[in-house]
């Protein structure tokens, strides 16, 4: 029968459909076995770097390019402490750090490694105004300039604004990406689920030490489960035969399983004086023995937001701005979720140019 | 649908309240029902629907008390039963004249008071000598001699001074020395 001859019957065109679907869908699962080798074909990372600086488990990469040099001020990249990095150099197409160095930065990114339980002890002080501290001022030796650019993403924006309020002559210009500032908000679930009245950061630390990866990441799905366990999975059933795709989906997955421990007093820390007490945004927030003042940030600052963003709600971001005492301030928001803002292609097309010309202007 | 934080419960009303959204957003769906549409399209947006009401459904009942005691209960026993087990396999190593975990971690922590305790030294006697070599820069310029300790540069002079020396990635095999440096410093 031909198409036309369908029109006019529509129940022979559904009986038609119902097979069709059917039997795309048993064609589509005969590629099922073969998925684990898009599973090793996945690579960590797409650009080419060196390490040039390692402090116990950090390493600290330097970014490789052919392009001429644009900027003298060199920009660092300060991701969190609960994920690997890569995600912001995960595939070329979609790689933060690859628009930068297209654009001629000297473009850092600090890789925090994998702490042990020998590492529990490690408080934020450590990382602030030890390893962050050391790496600053490396590249200020190594680079000849007197202060740096810092993008902080997520947890490592958190760290760049606290690192920037308490040694405001080194950091140049400073770009958050979904960075949580205000834990005030109950609008994301980790909020709630980490009040005061129902987590006890103290007794779980004490017990287990380092936060274990395992649950950061079931903390990460939940937050999303019907998406995650159920969505996800139809999707990619649904598109096994489409390569790039599938590719993609790995190499996103790769990233997601990919948690780290956080130090165990680093964690109690983060949740206690951030989460439960909210104490940055009313400059109390003890680090080591000083204590953060949010209105020692001079700099020019840049406010990168997800309007989809369901870790890091805007309403834990957008204060940052009149908290500060930058004469240059600016916020901008994308309408993608927390990953999306590093490797969604809308981002890509219209966020990141914009932030690259934005540091070009200040650099 | 309303957020039921603040009420407190969470129970039949809850799962009423999806299935009716569910069944409304099925025969918002039934309406738009274009005649063309074959049975896999139809079943998609059939199963569009149910995710979209189930994940709203979720996400209220992980906002609700139940689910927040839920939470915490769990929480309370997976953190007491891990307790019990460090307390046992500390008890069962001491009796065996090994080492605990709890032995290493204290000794990590004076270990961690010591060096913090050098630090805060070493920062006190650094800040003292570069005084001291202010005065002493003072004086010998009042007097007109040579200005051979004058207090050492600014960082940013030291910087422009010293040559560029690119650091040595490390090989893994290699332990990094961690830095004296004063952690303390604003």
């Amino acid at each position: 029968m031909s198409t036309a001859e369908y029109s006019g019957r529509p129940w022979v065109r559904a009986q038609k459909a119902i097979v069709d679907e059917v039997s795309e869908t048993l064609r589509r699962m005969t590629r099922l076995p073969f998925l684990w080798r898009h599973a090793q074909r996945v690579k960590k990372g797409a650009s080419p770097s060196e390490v040039v600086y390692e402090e116990d488990q950090l390493r600290l990469l330097h970014y490789l390019s052919d392009q001429p040099r644009k900027s003298q001020t060199p920009l660092l990249f300060v991701f969190a402490l609960v994920n690997r990095p890569y995600i912001l150099d995960l595939v070329p197409q979609r790689s933060v750090v690859s628009q930068f160095v297209k654009a001629g930065f000297d473009v850092y990114l600090i890789d925090w490694g994998t702490p042990t339980h020998a590492h529990r002890r490690l408080t934020l002080d450590s990382y602030i105004n030890g390893y962050l501290l050391n790496v600053v001022d490396y590249l200020r030796e190594r680079t000849g300039s007197e202060a740096v650019s810092a993008l902080g993403y997520c947890m490592g924006g958190t760290m760049s604004a606290i690192f920037t309020a308490l040694h405001p002559a080194r950091i140049k210009n400073l770009i958050l990406m979904a960075a949580g500032i205000e834990f005030g908000t109950r609008v994301g679930l980790i909020n709630l689920w980490t009040d005061a009245k129902y987590f006890d950061a103290d007794a779980f630390v004490d017990a287990l030490g380092n936060c274990p990866a395992e649950f950061l990441q079931t903390m990460f799905l939940m937050l999303k489960p019907v998406d995650n366990l159920i969505a996800k999975p139809l999707g990619l059933l649904e598109r096994l035969d489409d390569e790039r795709f599938v590719h993609e989906y790995f190499t996103m997955e790769t990233w997601l399983n990919d948690n780290v421990p956080v130090p165990g007093e680093v964690f109690r820390e983060f949740v206690k004086h951030l989460y439960q007490q909210n104490l940055l945004v009313k400059n109390q927030l003890p680090i080591g023995r000083h204590v953060v003042n949010l209105k020692h940030i001079t700099c020019p600052v840049l406010n990168l937001m997800a309007s989809n963003d369901d870790l890091v709600p805007c309403a834990q971001s957008e204060s940052f701005n009149d908290l500060v005492d930058s004469s240059d301030r600016k916020a901008m928001k994308v309408s993608a979720g927390h990953i999306g803002l590093a490797v969604g292609s809308k981002a890509h097309r219209e966020l990141w140019p914009q932030v690259c010309q934005w540091l070009a202007e200040r650099s | 649908m309303s957020s039921d934080q603040g009420d407190g419960s969470f129970g039949g009303d809850a799962f009423t309240r999806m299935w009716s959204q569910f069944a409304a957003k099925m025969m918002e769906l039934g309406l738009s029902f274009a005649p063309q549409a074959t049975p896999p399209e139809a079943a998609r947006e059939v199963r569009s629907s149910l995710l979209r009401a189930w994940a709203d459904y979720c996400d209220q009942f992980m906002r609700s008390e139940e689910f927040l005691n839920m939470l915490k209960q769990s929480l309370a026993g997976a953190i007491q039963a891990r307790q019990q087990l460090n307390n046992f396999l500390g008890e069962m190593q001491h009796n065996f004249q090994g080492t605990s975990r709890q032995d290493a971690d204290e000794l990590m922590a004076s270990l961690q008071r010591v060096e913090r305790r050098l630090l805060d030294e070493t920062q006190r006697i650094a800040a003292r000598l570069d005084e001291l070599s202010a005065r002493l820069a003072k004086v010998e310029r009042l007097s007109g001699r040579p200005d051979d300790l004058a207090p050492r540069p600014a960082p940013a002079e030291r910087i422009a001074e010293r040559p560029k020396e690119s650091r040595q990635a490390k090989r893994p095999s290699q332990r990094s020395h961690r830095k004296t440096r004063n952690r303390n410093r604003p």
